[in-house]
């Protein structure tokens, strides 16, 4: 499905289209070179409350729906349009302020999948046949870039939880980390010489092969790591918390050279079947502090045309709470995409809270359109190709 | 019965020796310490799949850590009790029953980051050591009833007019048909037949207050169907013992089972009314379980990564020191990532977990009994590693290196090659 031409002109700060088209195509232009660019993909993992997320705090169908759960429209911090940013995003007000913070209202896909596991791959490959799910679309745009790389690193993943399905690619593999600053060898650079050479063997399978593969490759990303870090600056301005951390270790990898094209984050705990609002206030806080953080860095220090970052779950919830005071699986929700690059405004309509379907929001807009616009006009690369199906990009860069 | 089911014969060309013994005892537990090997290479492979099924008749080791039972539950540590658990494992004669009881702690994945309740996350474990090597429909009986899932799960706010379908769908999903083999109508009706499985003072509790009597309708059969009717209209379904005979497979046997396996596995689930330990005995017998290709397919768990070393080394073990170590591989106990648990295989072993191991091997290292030195070391702590030979190259790159025995031996544990399971 695809944005069509009323949705498009209805969208607040992209009327009227023909002034739009060329502001679009000179922000790209002005924007560094793709060599340069850098995409942060941010998953908030578990199904984020998007409708408590950017909220539409006009419609009383908001309220009826979230007697409990409905945030009081004192709190909201207002956009535009009749919605607004839940107040644990208000950091994020400055990036809206500067044009540089893209809402997309209403992305889902048809037929929506409830399962957590089921959806989230279905985002990280942007495939519907379980079948062809064996890589990620972001994996796939650096296959396609894989001849520029060098001896760089593609890309990288951190967290504590395994690499993201999004970055498996064909032919590229993506390390990842924890911990960028505590990626080292026990034992210093003696010990990491030998083990890599233990990685030298030969015979065996094809999941030795793996094994040793993701060794070298963790003895070299450490090398790697510890190069773009040395003598970087304090961490002033970004949150204690671990998505702070990561927020920070990627803006000082980014301005160390390490040279990748993607990070990927995420912050889980989404999952808010019941008792939501002290969890969902703090993810919310969470999220919108390390953000905050984030763009004031790049702003300060010279990489914010450099940078977009996109958030992204694997499903919004229920229109209705439920009564545990939570909110069950549901589909349609917003994305934000943040950058000197970013064609800052609402993208889309917010759905309709009273036309739904199974007691969920429709979407409007396929996640894939947004994949698609990241693809065409930050990476140059062929969209088609990447996710086997032609998606109108949106204009969001 | 399958052939692939069929016991295995051994012969010259495919021997019972201590690569396949060595094999067993990887699978059906933690490794084996070369004493232990030795001992099983005296039996057939037949008594060896019994002895590893039935455990030993007596076991001072567990005696002992079962006296700490009582003790761990007054302390209400949920570290206390993770040490424990991985000190059964290392020390446990019945190592089956442990090995079994991750693999259901891995199923029935229930995290104390929502629970809370150390002590009801030990309680839920020790189901999974009590009846695990049992009947699966008794487990999954157990299982619904459990107050740690119950929480997690969100059922002790599933009502009567408000159904909240969180354990419904995951009973489906993940614990007994997997994806496409039910609706979202058959999820909604079955959170209906949950409704009022609560957890009062600690304590399941059925309330036919909360409870809705009405009728259902689950898989096209309609009735007025409760909690346990649901699990045995899902027991019936044949997608339920496909679903765990491959479950099964994967974690005992291979990565990619052949659907020729999943449906020889799922028959014996099915003849044997889901009897989990007698299945597996008869895998530990087969010619399937004991296949070349079978052999070092499967990742090594951090668990069974670093229990496996203290064994085969007899490393003094301290477990309450590794459990920082587990985390960062990726395994924490009682706290699996999430409702699936641990992908396993190739997401073992990404970057991040990888180095967590290598730096894990040098503590293991420090801790090791390392009397030897030089080349003897190498072959001799290689091979109780290993089960078999160190290769050649890497024995080459070690002599060349000079290391001391106590690097030697991190050297060995942070081999490729002692990764695979």
């Amino acid at each position: 499905m695809t944005i069509d031409r009323r949705t498009f002109l209805k969208c607040s700060l992209c009327a009227p289209a023909a002034a739009v088209v060329p502001a679009v195509l000179m922000r790209a232009a002005f924007a560094a070179a793709p060599s340069d660019r850098v995409f942060v993909l941010l998953r908030l993992g578990g199904g984020n409350d998007g409708l408590n997320t950017v909220v539409p705090f006009e419609q009383d169908a908001y309220y009826n729906a979230r007697p409990a759960l409905g945030i009081g429209k004192g709190r909201i911090v207002e956009l535009a349009g009749g919605v607004g940013l839940h107040p644990g995003l208000a950091p994020m007000r400055a990036a809206w302020e500067a044009g540089d913070l893209a809402v997309l209202q209403g992305v889902g896909y048809e037929r929506p999948d409830r399962s957590h596991f089921v959806s989230t791959d279905i985002w990280h490959t942007a495939s519907r046949d379980p079948q062809s799910r064996r890589t990620g679309w972001a994996g796939r745009a650096l296959d396609a870039q894989a001849g520029t790389f060098g001896d760089r690193i593609p890309a990288l993943h951190l967290g504590d939880e395994p690499l993201s399905l999004a970055l498996v690619g064909e032919t590229v593999v993506v390390p990842s980390v924890r911990d960028a600053e505590r990626f080292t060898v026990r034992g210093g650079a003696k010990a990491a010489a030998i083990l890599e050479r233990l990685t030298n063997g030969k015979s065996g399978s094809d999941i030795l092969e793996t094994i040793r593969g993701s060794a070298r490759r963790a003895y070299r990303t450490s090398e790697r790591l510890s190069e773009s870090l040395k003598g970087t600056r304090e961490r002033a301005g970004y949150p204690q918390t671990p998505l702070g951390r990561r927020l920070w270790q990627i803006a000082r990898l980014v301005e160390g050279g390490l040279g990748a094209r993607i990070y990927a984050a995420s912050l889980d705990g989404f999952d808010t079947h019941s008792r939501q609002a002290p969890v969902h206030d703090a993810l919310m806080s969470t999220l919108g502090s390390a953000l905050g953080a984030f763009y004031d860095d790049l702003k300060r220090n010279g990489m914010n045309d450099r940078v977009v970052l996109m958030t992204y779950s694997e499903f919004g919830r229920r229109v209705k709470e439920n009564r545990s005071l939570g909110t069950d699986h549901g589909a349609a929700a917003p994305m934000f995409v943040m950058g000197g690059a970013a064609q800052g405004g609402l993208v889309g309509d917010h759905p309709s809270l009273t036309d739904l379907r199974d007691g969920d929001l429709k979407h409007h807009t396929d996640f894939r359109q947004a994949y698609a616009t990241i693809l065409e006009r930050w990476f140059d690369v062929d969209a088609r190709k990447i996710l086997g199906a032609k998606y109108a990009p949106l204009p969001f860069l | 019965m399958s052939d692939l089911l069929k016991p295995w014969q051994p012969s010259g060309r495919d021997p019972w020796d201590r690569d396949a013994a060595s094999h067993l005892w990887r699978r059906a537990g933690f490794g084996a310490p070369p004493r232990l090997l030795d001992e099983t290479l005296r039996r057939s492979p037949a008594e060896a799949a019994d002895f590893v099924a039935d455990g030993p008749e007596k076991d001072p080791a567990t005696e002992e850590l079962d006296g700490l039972h009582r003790v761990l539950f007054g302390m209400e540590s949920a570290d206390q009790y993770r040490a424990w658990l991985v000190m059964r494992m290392v020390r446990c004669g019945h190592q089956l029953r442990e090995k079994t009881a991750l693999f259901w702690h891995g199923h029935f994945a229930t995290s104390l980051s929502k629970v809370r309740e150390p002590v009801w996350m030990m309680r839920q474990y020790d189901l999974f050591l009590n009846l695990g090597l049992g009947r699966f429909p008794k487990l999954l009986a157990s299982i619904v009833r459990d107050p740690a899932m119950i929480r997690w799960l969100d059922n002790d706010s599933n009502r009567k007019g408000h159904p909240n379908e969180n354990f419904a769908r995951e009973l489906f999903e993940l614990f007994t048909l997997g994806p496409g083999n039910y609706t979202e109508k058959d999820i909604r009706e079955a959170a209906r037949a949950f409704t009022g499985w609560l957890v009062l003072n600690d304590r399941f509790r059925f309330s036919k207050q909360y409870h809705d009597g009405g009728t259902k309708t689950v898989f096209g059969r309609t009735g007025s169907w409760g909690g346990d009717d649901i699990l045995e209209i899902t027991l019936e379904r044949e997608a339920c013992v496909r679903f765990l005979g491959r479950k099964l497979l994967q974690y005992f046997v291979v990565p990619n089972p052949s659907e020729e396996l999943v449906d020889a596995v799922g028959a014996e689930l099915r003849a044997s009314d889901y009897d989990t330990g007698a299945v597996l005995r008869m895998l530990f017998r087969s010619r399937a379980f004991y296949d070349p290709l079978v052999r070092r397919s499967l990742v090594k768990s951090p668990l069974e990564y670093t229990v496996g070393a203290i064994r085969c080394l007899n490393a003094k073990p301290d477990t309450a020191a590794l459990l920082p170590s587990l985390r960062e591989m990726g395994q924490e106990l009682l706290a699996p990532p999430n409702v699936k648990g641990w992908p396993g295989q190739e997401q073992w072993v990404h970057t991040a977990a990888w180095l967590a191991r290598i730096n894990t091997a040098e503590r293991l290292a420090s801790r090791a009994d390392v009397s030897l030195r030089g080349e003897a070391a190498i072959l001799r702590y290689g091979r109780d590693l290993l089960g078999r030979p160190v290769p050649d190259e890497a024995k080459k790159t070690l002599l060349q290196s000079g290391a001391g025995s106590r690097d030697l031996v991190r050297a060995l544990l942070s081999l490729p090659e002692y990764h695979v399971n």
